[in-house]
């Protein structure tokens, strides 16, 4: 079955950037972009019970307008465990501050805070840990 | 005959006596000799020192006699054919005790003999005297000089509120301290042409100490004939009798203003520090998020370059270079703005007139506003002009006029009211819009910090408004919001210190 990855980050240029590193990675894998947190879980209550539509790998950016990557955490924190596809969901920011890398530690769904950029090499480690 | 001592006097004879501290005192040589000259002089076997207490007669010293007390009433003088008795008198009429001879035959005594009696009376006294460490009138004026020199105000009221004593500590003025006793604070207020407030507050701080029996505390700040705030910290007791019964209050109050000023000062720096290492963390994350985040763009974009092949596809991200770097320089140049802010706090206020300011922004904004259609409704009337800096005012301006044409309502023709009041010395701006509005229930605590953004717009960079705060308490004053979604938002900045006149 196909990957499927969602990327959840205002920042255009990024977007564009990181979907070029996935894409050279594996040209197997449809990433789906969000330009802020409201979108990407209003999308994912939407189709919680559909595998298919569902992620297996969600990054997620911290600083955003509208919903900023907490406050989308807040949310998710209460409906990951009864989505239809079990996955993986990684902090991408380019905060280099302790304090929201502590805070990040203590929310269960996040499994790993990653400061930008996302690199080739730290992508098919993920790949490979899924 | 014994000379019973009057009744009239009793209370100040009983406080002579007790003074005196003879009371239930063991038999001492000097008072043995004194009673022995007696029986000698009056050539009887019988001699004794009394003191006469509130209700019983007590033997200091005696000569053929058993008892050391007797009742107050018992009639001592029947039991032989001859006693007399001569007074023991202190402080000019206050007979305290006596010195008595008693013989077992009728007799009578010799002028010369009677005129013994009474120098050994005299030398009781004393005696007396002799054996209390200080002499009275030293120790009054020892307390005296304690109470009167003590950095402490003391007053002592009786049973009713009026005073019995006030130390130059609570009353410095001679002739003032001398009216007060035996009055109550009415009628001082009254004397000095003050206000009864004081007397009034007095009378029920009073009343609490007087029924409730316990001491009671507190701090209180009034103007000194200078007119600054002096703050004392007062406290009030009860005494009460040996029998339990209430006989006076007495008051302390101490001059606390310095440590009161510096304790505001220390909440001050406190609170600034607080403040100082908020902006400190939002610096940090302002600087992790709007800087870094281009900067990785630019290194990504580079390397992506390099390895690109394709003429077309380097061009295209060669082009994605310029807005980033763009960016980079904004958000740098603001930062550096918001540090030039802080770092300028002797800045130059000058009188500005709102009306002038506010259309210079107008002209800056003229495109703008002509495409929104604007309709702007001005009330300077109540505070025309304002003390500030130019460059300060004209961004609060700038910064809220164009958040407000940014985030209008896509629904209706944006509307924009301005007006100035004047409130306790201060002058309040507010800005009110009708157009998209913030959820104050999410956005309360972080509206106003750097990189936030509400609304998902494309020249959204959540700048302004940390900007705008930045000039505002730069200058001391405050600025806050009132909003609700979809409906507009309502800016209130407080300009400090404007007496104008």
């Amino acid at each position: 079955m196909m990957k499927k990855v969602y990327l959840i980050d205002d920042d255009d240029i990024f977007v564009f950037l990181t979907k070029k590193t996935i894409l050279k990675v594996s040209s197997d894998i449809d990433v789906e972009v969000f330009s802020d947190g409201l979108q990407a879980i209003t999308h994912i209550k939407e189709v919680a019970a559909n595998p298919e539509e569902l992620p297996d790998i969600i990054f997620l950016d911290l600083n955003m307008p509208v919903m900023d990557g907490w406050e989308f955490l807040a949310e998710y924190q209460d409906i990951y465990t009864s989505l239809a596809r079990k996955n993986e969901l990684y902090i991408v920011s380019s905060s280099i501050s302790p304090h929201e890398m502590e805070r990040s530690r203590n929310i269960s769904s996040v499994s790993e805070f990653i400061i930008k950029p996302l690199v080739k090499e730290k992508f098919l480690e993920i790949l490979e840990n899924l | 005959m014994i000379n019973l001592p009057s009744l009239e006097n009793e209370a100040d004879r009983l406080a002579a006596l007790y003074v005196l501290e003879i009371l239930d005192t063991v038999e001492e040589d000097e008072f043995d000799n004194i009673v022995r000259l007696a029986c000698i002089i009056a050539r009887v076997p019988i001699a004794a020192i009394t003191f006469v207490d509130k209700d019983r007669i007590w033997y200091k010293s005696k000569l053929g006699v058993g008892f050391r007390e007797t009742p107050r009433n018992d009639d001592i003088i029947e039991r032989y054919p001859f006693f007399v008795s001569v007074p023991i008198i202190v402080n000019k009429d206050l007979i305290i005790g006596h010195l008595s001879v008693a013989g077992t035959q009728a007799m009578t005594l010799t002028q010369d003999q009677h005129s013994g009696l009474l120098l050994l009376s005299e030398q009781i006294v004393t005696l007396l005297q002799l054996r209390l460490p200080v002499i009275n009138n030293s120790i009054k004026e020892f307390y005296e000089s304690i109470l009167n020199n003590i950095p402490t105000d003391i007053v002592v009221f009786d049973a009713d509120h009026k005073y019995l004593f006030a130390n130059p500590g609570a009353i410095k003025n001679d002739e003032y301290r001398k009216f007060i006793i035996g009055k109550d604070d009415f009628e001082y207020a009254e004397y000095r042409n003050r206000d009864p407030e004081i007397a009034v507050a007095r009378r029920a701080q009073f009343l609490e100490v007087k029924n409730s029996g316990k001491a009671i505390v507190w701090e209180e700040t009034m103007k000194n004939p200078d007119g600054e705030n002096i703050t004392f910290l007062r406290r009030m007791f009860p005494m009460h009798d040996e029998q339990g019964n209430f006989i006076m209050v007495i008051g302390f109050g101490v001059d606390i203003t310095e440590r009161k000023s510096l304790e505001v000062k220390q909440t001050k720096i406190m609170e600034q520090l607080a403040i100082q290492n908020t902006q400190l963390i939002d610096f940090c994350n302002v600087v992790s998020h709007n800087l870094r985040g281009p900067l990785i763009n630019m290194a990504m974009l580079a390397e992506f370059i390099q390895e690109e092949q394709d003429m077309e596809q380097q061009k295209v991200m060669v082009s994605k270079l310029e807005p980033v770097i763009e960016n980079l320089k904004n958000t740098f140049n603001e930062l550096v703005e918001s540090i030039q802010i802080r770092q300028d706090s002797n800045i130059k206020s000058d009188k500005l007139i709102f009306s002038t300011c506010l259309q210079e922004t107008l002209d800056l904004l003229y495109v703008e506003i002509n495409k929104a259609k604007a309709k702007i409704v001005v009330d300077f009337e109540e505070a025309p002009v304002v003390l500030y800096p130019h460059k300060y005012l004209a961004s609060i301006f700038f910064n809220l006029i164009s958040n407000a044409i940014k985030y209008q309502s896509p629904e209706r023709q944006l509307s924009l009211n301005l007006a100035s009041k004047i409130k306790a010395g201060n002058i309040v701006l507010t800005v009110e819009d009708n157009g998209l509005g913030i959820d104050m229930d999410k956005h309360k605590n972080s509206l106003f910090k750097i990189g936030k953004v509400f609304h998902r717009h494309p020249d959204a960079k959540g700048l302004g408004l940390f900007m705008t705060k930045t000039q505002v308490e730069a200058m001391g004053g405050k600025i806050w919001v009132e909003s609700i979604p979809d409906q507009g938002s309502k800016f209130f900045v407080e300009f400090i210190n404007q007496n104008l006149n």
